[in-house]
């Protein structure tokens, strides 16, 4: 186990908001590693690597950058391991890292830790023609209106109703099933990414378990960091761009849903990573982490989660496809007029956790790729064919969730972005909570005297990563968003400020 | 409809034929009988110039039908029509078939080329390489801003398209609403590219081929929603149940 | 099922489960005919029903009116009558004031009685419905010592709401709470026992709560000795309980690993020469102020004795002691049938909800699942369990009138509950205490006093069951672990890690 100093030969500056991380920094590298940060967000990517190597490693869990030189180790990785500002501790990947991987390279794998558990979480942005002035004397009923209308129910009990039949139906048809329902607005399939299908969904690929998990959560939040917030215009950056979106004005009241596949997700993911797991003894595919667990992309095992993913990425379209429903009901019903006449269309709709078949330019040469995008969102530039008609002078938006309750984004793709990061920026803020607890005062004497059972082994918690003077060590989605903004790789649109918070 | 036919028969302005105006119809039936096929004799043609009466009318087209051997009624209005024109040109053929069983291909251009000589209509008799047409074609483009091309007759094409497409009646109307709902002006020069072209002028048509293809995309996706909208009124049935959840609290 | 001759659905019972079951009958069947028969005129709906994680769910209970069942759906038809016995031979069941109903499909939601220690003294109360609720309101007013037995979720919450009066806490088990959290969990309660009541409103509300605001409606007449639907969730909740004593809030003293032994009379009392224990010599830090000095010297209306000997006198005992299935019907007249019953006295059924009788099915407290429990699943009588069970024995119900597979229900898979104790939120997950799991399992634990305690058991590796006290955000998250059967082998108490965001981690 190497120390910290001579981990940091590894590591490379950029420029001020990115930094390179080199091969032999874990075994196997086959590309370099890269992450972006700013001058805090590094502090916390060093602190978290030195007090791993203080730990002598942390069962289980790596630090973000050995993470993402470990996904650099994998079989048929393409350019880089790109690891954006908001990048943190995940399963296999870490969330917010993004890696792309040769379609042509039969040795190529596809991993479920680079896609995620609930795949294609994601976040929705409804425009309203409201002003806060005209919410704020309604704001209590109105969240309560929602709040009532969006979890309120579900599955067969539910408002949204759903059999088993139905979900096989939306598992392959995503927002194409909540249009041929009624749910959707033809203009809604136009704002979403991938037009809200992916087309290569095999709902016989997602098994009854997934599918069990799934049927009763359909139209449902979901509780962590899924939320629906009612939000107004906090300031506008790209006025033009803003004007595509339908955002005219500061104050302008907005609507976002940040929802994703859920337990089906969950268990599509673990059913994948069992799969895989064998599959990798067969073909001997060696990783550096077994979370990591993953396939040939062209094994069965490899299509069949492709194949699955797809379809739990369908369930998570339609599912904020319903709550985008329901929503609409709930501002039709507080304003007693239509959700048209409220101009309640989807500004965008992105993915977060998702792995897409994708062209890009590689050494100049255009190569299909099978792109992994964890905790991190597309950001395509202006002119690329994948975005709607109305966002090809402006770039893709990418929306930025805040932790709850915090500020949001809206950000525009970018031709570097393209050119750097294969279309990718960040998705969001690191969570706020963690480095609270950890200064929290655990104390576990009276607790263990009273718990004393015989013959049961008790392990506690203790604060292994204590930060050193890091007052605000968590990743602030400013810091994130302004780090993206200064590299370049997507650029500030809007800010959006939340004044009511709905949570499942 | 009907316009060549009419045309054959002499038919003053025959694009402004409506079928389904009455008056026009039958105005039309009468013109042929009266013109053309002259089936009745003058007296007897009181039925159908009886156009007060649409019951009489009618009952006396059935019977002017009979006699003609029409195999369509008069409910099969266009049918009939097309029929009834058909009769009436080969009896105008019949008529005059020597003069023209005389007309071939050649003698047609020929006789094309004397008749846009010799047409009432002012347009026609100009002569478009008189150097006088080709400096008007030439000032007017200037006037209209238009990039000049070596031939012509392609320039005045250009001036036509530009001039329907921006001094039509229609296209005023459309401007002046259009100035209204603050039509977004995209300026050119803030408009990125998305690759190099070389010059500035390359760049800034290339631009300009953009923006033309993303006006056709968006009416393409608009033609696709209204599609998905069309099909939307046969499927969608929002079963919704208020009872359930808390909507109708 | 033609319109003349619908299927004749009837459900008895008028608590959760039952109300529940009439609710979806109605939604899904159809043109049937659907009767509930409640023994109390007023029924118990679920209101403000959501869902924490995929199978931990909260709702609040409004009581109202059996009318408004019938205004809510209106193929449903609700008498007020009491069953006296059940004939499967003519599919008809007896009622109390002598009619008789028939059936084609019956099941049976008369949920459970409260076990109450000497009863017809009327200075010791059981504690199960409104109405108990609302006499023991009135007598609690003039109050000064108040003996609460009891350890279930219905003690606890009352131990906390209980204001101005001094409180003394007699439990079976040597910690707090233990019918739902273990004794670690019991410690982290304890210290907020004597604490002030907290009188803000629990952050700002995410959602309007709705009181129970008919149930004392003038006019509607409360008549006792009847089964009543049980009391729902958080009902406590906009009810002020108070004493006598103003000037304080919280006195408790817990009398732990004790059961009753007598109930005595003032005058019995002095006859047996006992003398009287005094709970606040043995609990530090709360003195006898000179205003309480009456408390030790009048004669007190009752007096309790306890298996360790200890006598305290107080104004009322509260007895809150559970329930136990009410399974019998009270005469065999014109009955033929009785039910087969589980060890525990609840109705056995199978995993489609039937009993052992053709056609009769059960559901909430008064049943026992006797299928194969799924591995993380366990049955406690809980107003979760009743809502669930109600509605799944309707599917049921018309799964097998349409001669329908039907599967069991996503929320047998995983046992989650949701309540709250002090104020702090409680999530119990899978097999949360290890029940059933022997020794063979692990315990992970992260405490921060007077914050939050979460407890994970783990068993080869995989997440088994988890206790989440306070607002730890962690419920889906564990949910879906332990769903997942995910090997968390080399996590270990890495898991709990602080620094750790392992909602984040498994996203």
């Amino acid at each position: 186990m190497r120390s910290y100093q001579e981990e940091l030969k590894y590591l490379d500056r950029v420029s001020d908001h990115c930094w390179h991380i080199k091969k032999g920094f874990v075994d196997n590298m086959k590309v370099d590693g890269y992450f972006f940060a700013n001058s805090h967000l590094e502090k916390l990517m060093f602190d978290e690597l030195r007090q791993s190597c203080n730990n002598k490693g942390f069962g289980g869990f790596l630090p973000g950058m050995k993470q993402i030189a470990n996904v650099a180790a994998l079989p048929g990785i393409v350019g880089k391991s790109i690891g954006l500002p908001d990048v943190h501790s995940g399963y296999g990947f870490a969330i917010g890292n993004m890696a792309a991987f040769d379609m042509s390279n039969s040795k190529a794998v596809v991993s479920p830790g680079g896609v995620g558990f609930d795949i294609n979480c994601g976040v929705r942005l409804l425009r309203t023609n409201l002003h806060r002035r005209d919410v704020e004397p309604l704001q209590e009923q109105l969240a309560q209106c929602l709040f009532d209308h969006i979890p309120v129910g579900v599955g067969s009990k539910g408002i949204i109703p759903m059999t088993a039949q139905n979900l096989e139906e939306a598992l392959e048809m995503g927002v194409d099933w909540s249009l041929r329902e009624g749910y959707a607005w033809a203009e809604d399939k136009e704002h979403c990414e991938e037009y809200g299908r992916m087309l290569q969904a095999d709902p016989s690929k997602v098994s009854s378990r997934a599918k069990k998990r799934g049927l009763p959560q359909l139209g449902t939040l979901g509780a962590g960091n899924h939320y629906a917030e009612i939000q107004v215009v906090d300031e506008i950056y790209d006025q033009y761009a803003a004007k595509k979106m339908g955002i005219e004005f500061k104050d302008q009241v907005c609507v976002m849903i940040h929802s994703g596949s859920r337990g089906m997700g969950h268990q599509v993911a673990t059913d994948a990573l069992v799969a895989m797991e064998k599959a990798m003894k067969r073909d001997q595919i060696e990783v550096n982490d077994r979370q990591l667990a993953c396939a040939h992309i062209q094994s069965n095992e490899g299509q069949d989660y492709l194949k699955g993913m797809a379809a739990a990425a369908n369930y998570a379209w339609v599912n904020r496809t319903s709550m985008t429903f329901l929503s609409r009901q709930a501002f039709a019903k507080m304003f007693n007029t239509t959700p048209d006449d409220l101009d309640m269309h989807v500004i965008y709709d992105v993915s977060h956790n998702i792995a897409k078949v994708e062209e890009h330019f590689i050494d100049g040469k255009q190569k299909t790729l099978l792109v992994h995008r964890k905790g991190s969102t597309r950001a395509f530039p202006p002119h690329h064919p994948l975005i709607p008609v109305d966002y090809q002078l402006t770039g893709q938006p990418v929306l930025i969730g805040g932790t709850m309750g915090t500020c949001s984004y809206v950000l525009t793709g970018t031709e570097q972005g393209m050119m750097e990061t294969f279309g990718t920026t960040c998705h969001g803020a690191g969570r706020a909570l963690s480095r609270a607890k950890s200064r929290r005062n655990l104390d576990y004497t009276d607790v263990l005297n009273a718990l004393n059972q015989k013959g049961i082994s008790i392990r506690v918690a203790s604060p292994k990563l204590v930060m050193e003077e890091a007052p605000e060590s968590y990743k602030n989605v400013t810091d994130v968003v302004d780090t993206c903004h200064a590299a370049g790789i997507s650029k500030k649109c809007i800010k959006l400020r939340p004044i009511a918070v709905i949570k499942g | 409809m009907f316009k060549r036919k009419l045309q054959a028969l002499d038919f003053p302005d025959p694009s402004m034929f409506d079928i389904q105006d009455d008056g026009q119809f039958r105005s039309m039936v009468l013109w042929l009988e009266d013109q053309k096929i002259r089936h009745y004799k003058i007296e007897d043609r009181a039925g159908l110039r009886n156009f007060d009466s649409s019951n009489q009318w009618t009952s006396a087209l059935q019977e002017y039908l009979t006699g003609l051997h029409c195999p369509y009624s008069t409910e099969n209005r266009r049918s009939m029509l097309d029929w009834l024109l058909g009769y009436a040109v080969r009896l105008e053929y019949g008529d005059n078939a020597e003069k023209y069983s005389s007309v071939t291909p050649e003698k047609f251009l020929e006789r094309q080329s004397q008749n846009t000589r010799q047409s009432s209509n002012p347009l026609e008799n100009l002569d478009f390489n008189d150097p006088q047409f080709k400096a008007g074609v030439t000032s007017l483009s200037m006037m209209l801003k238009i990039p000049p091309h070596e031939n012509h007759l392609e320039m005045l094409k250009a001036i036509c398209l530009l001039v329907c497409e921006k001094f039509s009646p229609d296209a005023i109307a459309a401007i002046s609403q259009a100035s209204k709902s603050e039509d977004e002006l995209i300026p050119l020069d803030q408009t990125a590219l998305g690759f190099e072209a070389g010059d500035m002028i390359m760049t800034e048509v290339a631009k300009i081929l953009r923006l033309l293809h993303i006006r056709d995309l968006r009416d393409l996706q608009t033609k696709i929603n209204a599609a998905i909208v069309a099909v939307q009124a046969i499927t969608a049935n929002p079963k919704t149940d208020s009872r359930l959840g808390k909507v109708g609290r | 099922m033609d319109a003349k001759n619908p299927i004749k659905y009837v459900v008895v019972g008028g608590g959760i489960a039952g109300v529940t079951c009439v609710e979806t009958l109605s939604v899904f069947g159809d043109s049937a005919s659907i009767t509930l028969l409640s023994a109390s005129p007023l029924i118990k709906t679920v209101v403000n029903y959501s869902k924490l994680t995929q199978v931990a769910e909260t709702f609040d209970v409004k009581e109202k009116p059996i009318v408004s069942v019938e205004e809510k759906n209106s193929n449903v038809h609700v008498i007020q009558t009491s069953v006296t016995s059940l004939s499967t031979k003519d599919k008809k069941i007896y009622t109390s004031d002598g009619c008789s109903i028939t059936y084609d499909k019956l099941c049976i939601c008369t949920g459970g009685k409260p076990r109450v220690i000497a009863e017809g003294n009327p200075l010791v109360i059981g504690i199960r419905d409104t109405e108990s609720v609302k006499d023991f309101q009135n007598k609690v007013r003039k109050a000064r010592r108040i003996v609460i037995i009891g350890n279930g979720g219905i003690a606890t919450e009352l131990v906390y709401e209980l204001e101005g009066c001094e409180v003394i806490w007699a439990i079976k088990d040597t910690s707090i709470a233990h019918t739902f959290v273990d004794a670690g969990a019991g410690e982290f309660f304890l210290e907020h026992l004597n604490k002030d009541k907290d009188k803000t409103p629990a952050g700002p509300s995410k959602r309007l709560k709705y009181t129970t605001a008919e149930a004392g409606e003038p006019g509607i007449p409360l008549p006792s000795g009847h089964d009543g639907g049980a009391l729902g969730p958080d009902w406590t909740r906009d009810l002020e309980i108070r004493g006598h004593l103003d000037q304080i809030s919280h006195r408790v003293h817990v009398e732990k690993g004790v059961e009753v032994d007598t109930i005595l009379s003032p005058d019995e009392f002095k006859e047996s020469g006992m003398e009287e224990s005094s709970p606040w010599s043995h609990t530090s830090g709360v003195n006898n102020t000179a205003g309480n000095d009456f408390l030790l010297t009048a004669l007190w209306p009752v007096y309790i004795t306890f298996s360790n000997g200890r006598v305290y006198g107080c104004d009322l005992v509260v007895s809150a002691t559970g329930v136990v299935p009410n399974a019998r019907f009270t005469e065999e007249r014109d009955g033929d049938s009785q039910f087969e019953l589980a060890e525990d006295g609840g109705i056995k059924i199978n995993s489609h909800m039937e009993t052992n009788l053709d056609s009769v099915y059960a559901a909430g407290d008064v049943c026992t699942a006797c299928w194969e429990h799924s591995p993380h699943w366990l049955q406690m009588r809980l107003w979760s369990q009743a809502r669930q069970m109600g509605c799944y024995a309707a599917k049921c119900m018309i799964a097998d009138v349409k001669n329908e597979d039907i599967s069991m229900d996503f929320c047998f898979e995983l046992f989650a509950h949701v309540t709250t104790f002090f104020r702090f939120k409680v999530v119990l997950l899978g097999k949360f205490n290890g029940q059933s799991l022997g020794n063979d399992y692990e315990v992970l634990l992260r405490v921060t006093k007077g914050e939050e305690y979460v407890k994970v058991i783990l068993q080869n590796g995989r997440l088994v069951g988890a206790v989440l006290i306070g607002e730890t955000d962690l419920e889906e998250t564990f949910e879906n672990l332990i769903l997942n059967g995910l090997d968390l082998t080399p996590f270990k108490e890495n898991l709990l890690e602080p620094g750790v965001d392992v909602e984040d981690f498994f996203d």
